[in-house]
């Protein structure tokens, strides 16, 4: 006799779920274009490519990763009821997504310094468009995990209800998601 | 007269390693550990791959396959979807991998 194998319910409120696939689709759509772009526009794409600070982009990897790492410990904690190594998980997080915002600020500096600007060539609109619309994310997940750390810090959140901790790693995952797909098509491939 | 404290009572009263459910937590910990570590190694290698030609990416394959077993990671992981009902698990999983064949014809 077969036994079916119980599945574990959806992390967080089923409507981020929802928010998250309609993200997903609309960078989707931005990453295809991208692709194609890139396709008609072999020599532009690979001259601006060149001009790229690759490292930073390898960085700005480890740091959303390691990030993503933290807010799953944080996760983890909240449902064991360790309130306050949940808070902890969630400062270290933070601090990792730091890291990218200061990469990416002094990377947006570099580039703008160097007179490649959004209007430069059809790659630079591309790389500002991408990248930036993810860095608003960036900082919408950010603000997000802060306010997550600061209702786990007055008590909101415990090993029986902690729904809002899921719905913000959920987040904070797609987010990490989509930079995992973005650093090696703009980065990474020439 | 004494009370029997329940399971779950039990679980935050008792030494950290000692509760079954602690034990599941410090497992499912190096299980996320491991991941983080072969994400951050995956993203070297493909850093590493992108370095390797100077005028065109000859490694594109093997870079979006490391692109699609990263992201999966993540979903599995990360995003705890891997006991999830496979709709939730699927649908994530095809973004990645449709978003990486298209690169890979457009490229």
């Amino acid at each position: 006799m077969s036994r079916a194998v119980p599945h574990t319910p959806l992390p967080g409120d089923l409507a981020i779920w929802f928010f998250i696939y309609a993200e997903l689709l609309v960078f989707g759509i931005l990453f295809i274009a991208y692709a194609i772009t890139k396709n008609l526009n072999p020599e532009i794409f690979a001259e601006g490519h060149a001009h790229l600070n690759r490292l930073a982009g390898l960085i700005n990897t480890g740091a959303l990763i390691t990030s993503s790492y933290f807010v799953v410990r944080a996760v983890g904690a909240i449902k064991l009821n360790r309130r306050k190594a949940c808070g902890t998980q969630l400062l270290l997080a933070l601090a990792a997504a730091s890291i990218y915002v200061l990469v990416k600020l002094f990377e947006y500096y570099q580039s703008i310094s160097a007179g490649f600007d959004l209007s430069t060539n059809t790659f630079y609109t591309f790389y500002y468009l991408l990248t930036f619309f993810h860095f608003a994310h960036v900082l919408l997940g950010m603000v997000i995990l802060a306010a997550i750390y600061f209702k786990n810090r007055t008590g909101h959140y415990s090993n029986i209800e902690h729904t809002g901790v899921e719905t913000g790693a959920s987040y904070w995952h797609m987010v990490d998601l989509v930079w995992v797909i973005l650093f090696p098509l703009v980065y990474v491939i020439r | 007269m004494s009370v029997q404290p329940s399971n779950k009572l039990s679980s935050l009263n008792t030494p950290f390693v000692r509760s079954p459910a602690n034990i599941l937590g410090l497992l499912s910990s190096y299980r996320n550990g491991l991941t983080l570590l072969v994400l951050l190694a995956l993203t070297t290698i493909s850093a590493m791959l992108g370095e390797l030609t100077p005028t065109s990416s000859d490694y594109a394959p093997l870079i979006l396959v490391i692109l699609v077993v990263k992201a999966q990671l993540i979903i599995d992981y990360f995003m705890q979807l891997k006991s999830s009902k496979p709709f939730w698990r699927y649908s994530m999983s095809a973004f990645a991998l449709v978003i990486a064949l298209i690169i890979w014809i457009c490229n």
